[in-house]
C-alpha cells in the first residue's frame, strides 16, 4: 500500500546524486575562490602602475603575492565550508528572517510535522520555524534528517487548512528526506559567499580616493562569476526535486489533491519581500519567493485564463528559473 | 588456467551479491524494527493518558459506568495484547470504545467544558493520528521486508540466514473507509 520503495519515487536515485552534487561543491568552492584570488591579484597588480612593480613582472609579482596569500585563502575557504556545513541552515533562518517557535504558541503546527514526521520515518521531528512575513511560501534547510529545519511564513500558516497545512510540510519533509536540503543549503551559502565578496569589494570604492583602485573591479569579477555559478548550480541541481518532492508529498498524506489547493492559493502571492533580488534563496523556497518569479507565476491564476504559455519568452523563463511551473505540479498532482 | 581463472571471478562476484543482499536484508529487518518501536511509544502514551481520562469523566458522567468500565477493560487488554496482529485489534477495539466515550461526553456540558478533559481529549486525538503515522511507516518497512524475502534470489538468502517475514498493523473496517474516503476538495 504505502511504500516509498515501491512507488515511481527514484528516492535512493536523488539521494545517491545528491551526495555527489555535495562533494561537488566543496570542491568547486575552493577552486573557484583561489582562481578569482588570482585573477584578482592579477589586475590589481597591473592597475597598481608600475611604481610597485620593481624589477618583476605583473605575472611573476602576482604569483608571488599568490604563494603567501594562497594559503590563507585556503584556510578561510576551509573554515568558512566547516561553517557553511554547519550552521548554514541557521545563516539561511536568519537570512529569511524566521524565528523558532513554541510548541504552546503553534499547537496544530507541531501536531502536524510530528505526525508528518513519524510517517516518512525521520529520527526526530525537524526544528520548527515560522516567518513573519503575510505572503505564502515554505521550505527546508539543515544538513541530514537529525539536523533539519522546516520554516514556513505567517502568511501561508494563516490561509492553509490542515489537510493542506498537511500536504505542504509533508513536502519540505520530501526534500529533508532525499538530501535536498543539505545540496541547497551548501549552494546558497557557498555561492552567496562568492557574489558577498563581490559586493563588499564593489562597495570600498567609496573609501579609497585613488582612481586606480582596482578593488570594485575585481568586486564585478567575482560578482559576475558568483552570478554564473549560482544560475548553473541551480540549473545542476534539476527542478526535478520540486515534483519529486510533491509526489513524496503525496505518498506521505495520501492526499495529493491537498497539496494542489495549497500550491494553488501559494500560486497567488509567494512572493517574500526580504527574499527579493536574493536570487540564491529563491531555490530553496516551495514556490518561487522573488518579486520577477512570483510575477511569472502569478500571471498563470489571474482570471480563468489558464491556456498554456508558449513561444520564445515562456521558453526562456523556463529554462531559466529555479523552480517547475506551479500550474504543471498542480496537474501532475491532480493526476496522481 | 583462464577457466580457473573464470571460476573464482565468478566466486568472487557471487560472494559480494550474497554480502550484498544480506545486508540489505538486514537494513530492512532493522527499519521495520525501528517502525515498530514508533508504534510502540504511540500505544503506551495512549495507554498512559486513559486512566486519566477515566478519572475526569467519572467526575462528572455518573450513568456511564458501563462505557467507562468497556474502556478500562479495553485498555488492559491492549495493555497485555501479544503480538502484531493482536495488538493491532486491540488497539482498534480501544478506539472504538474511547469514540463512543467521546460521543456519550457531547451530552455532559459541564465535562465538555473541563480544561481538564478538553486537553485529555486534543491528547487522545492527536495520540490517534500520531499512531496512525506510524503505522503508515511499519507498514511500508515491513512490505520493503516482507517483499525482498518472498523475491529471488534474495528469498534464498533470507531463508539460509533465517530471516522472518513480519506482519502487517492492519486498521479495523470502519477505519479503512475512513481513511480511503475521498477528501474534500475546495477549489
Amino acid at each position: 500500500m504505502e511504500d516509498l520503495q515501491s512507488l515511481p519515487i527514484p528516492l535512493g536515485e536523488q539521494m545517491r546524486k545528491n551526495r555527489y552534487r555535495t562533494a561537488y561543491l566543496f570542491l568547486i568552492f575552493p577552486v573557484m575562490i583561489l582562481g578569482l584570488t588570482y585573477l584578482g591579484l592579477l589586475a590589481s597588480v597591473f592597475f597598481a602602475g608600475d611604481s610597485s612593480l620593481g624589477h618583476l613582472s605583473p605575472i611573476d609579482l602576482a604569483n608571488e603575492m599568490m604563494s603567501t596569500v594562497g594559503f590563507w585563502v585556503i584556510v578561510a575557504v576551509f573554515i568558512y565550508s566547516l561553517i557553511s556545513y554547519f550552521v548554514g541552515s541557521k545563516m539561511l533562518l536568519a537570512f529569511a528572517g524566521a524565528k523558532p517557535i513554541k510548541k504552546s504558541d503553534y499547537p496544530e503546527l507541531f501536531r502536524v510535522v510530528e505526525n508528518v514526521s513519524i510517517a516518512a520515518g525521520l529520527p526526530k521531528t525537524p526544528d520548527i520555524y515560522v516567518i513573519n512575513d503575510p505572503s505564502l511560501n515554505a521550505f527546508a534547510t539543515g544538513r541530514d534528517p537529525l539536523h533539519a529545519t522546516v520554516a514556513i511564513s505567517q502568511g501561508l500558516l494563516d490561509t492553509l487548512d490542515k489537510a493542506e497545512l498537511e500536504g505542504v510540510m509533508a513536502h519540505e519533509i520530501g526534500h529533508i528526506l532525499n538530501r535536498d536540503i543539505r545540496v541547497m543549503m551548501l549552494a546558497v551559502t557557498l555561492v552567496g559567499a562568492i557574489e558577498m565578496i563581490g559586493e563588499i569589494l564593489i562597495r570600498m570604492r567609496g573609501r579609497s580616493e585613488k582612481s586606480n583602485n582596482p578593488l570594485p573591479l575585481i568586486g564585478i569579477l567575482f560578482l559576475t562569476v558568483g552570478v554564473l555559478i549560482g544560475v548553473l548550480t541551480r540549473l545542476a541541481i534539476s527542478r526535478e526535486r520540486e515534483y519529486l518532492a510533491d509526489i513524496t508529498s503525496a505518498h506521505l498524506t495520501s492526499n495529493p489533491r491537498a497539496l494542489a489547493s495549497a500550491l494553488k492559493k501559494i500560486a497567488g502571492d509567494a512572493r517574500i519581500e526580504v527574499l527579493d533580488g536574493k536570487s540564491s534563496m529563491a531555490g530553496l523556497c516551495i514556490a518561487d519567493p522573488t518579486a520577477s518569479g512570483h510575477k511569472y507565476h502569478a500571471v498563470a491564476f489571474s482570471g480563468d485564463n489558464k491556456k498554456p504559455r508558449s513561444g520564445i519568452v515562456a521558453f526562456w523563463r523556463n529554462t531559466w528559473s529555479t523552480h517547475p511551473p506551479i500550474e504543471d505540479r498542480i496537474n501532475r498532482l491532480e493526476r496522481y | 588456467m583462464s577457466g580457473f581463472l573464470i571460476l573464482v571471478i565468478a566466486i568472487v562476484v557471487v560472494a559480494f551479491a550474497v554480502v550484498a543482499m544480506y545486508n540489505g536484508l538486514v537494513r530492512k529487518k532493522n527499519e521495520a524494527q525501528e517502525a515498530w518501536s514508533g508504534i510502540e511509544v504511540q500505544m503506551k502514551r495512549r495507554h498512559d493518558l486513559i486512566p486519566n481520562l477515566v478519572n475526569t469523566v467519572k467526575g462528572y458522567a455518573t450513568h456511564e459506568k458501563e462505557l467507562l468500565e468497556n474502556v478500562t477493560k479495553a485498555r488492559s487488554e491492549a495493555v497485555s495484547a501479544k503480538g502484531v496482529v493482536n495488538q493491532a485489534d486491540k488497539e482498534n477495539m480501544l478506539s472504538s470504545t474511547l469514540r463512543s466515550l467521546f460521543a456519550v461526553a457531547e451530552n455532559y456540558p459541564d465535562l465538555k467544558a473541563d480544561a481538564n478533559f478538553r486537553q485529555l481529549q486534543t491528547e487522545l486525538t492527536d495520540t490517534e493520528d500520531k499512531l496512525m503515522s506510524a503505522r503508515r511507516f511499519y507498514n511500508s518497512a515491513v512490505k520493503s521486508l516482507n517483499v525482498a524475502l518472498e523475491s529471488f534470489p534474495s528469498n534464498v538468502i533470507g531463508n539460509m540466514f533465517g530471516f522472518v517475514k513480519r506482519e502487517f498493523f492492519e486498521l479495523d473496517e470502519g477505519e479503512r473507509a475512513a481513511a480511503e474516503k475521498p477528501p474534500k476538495v475546495e477549489f
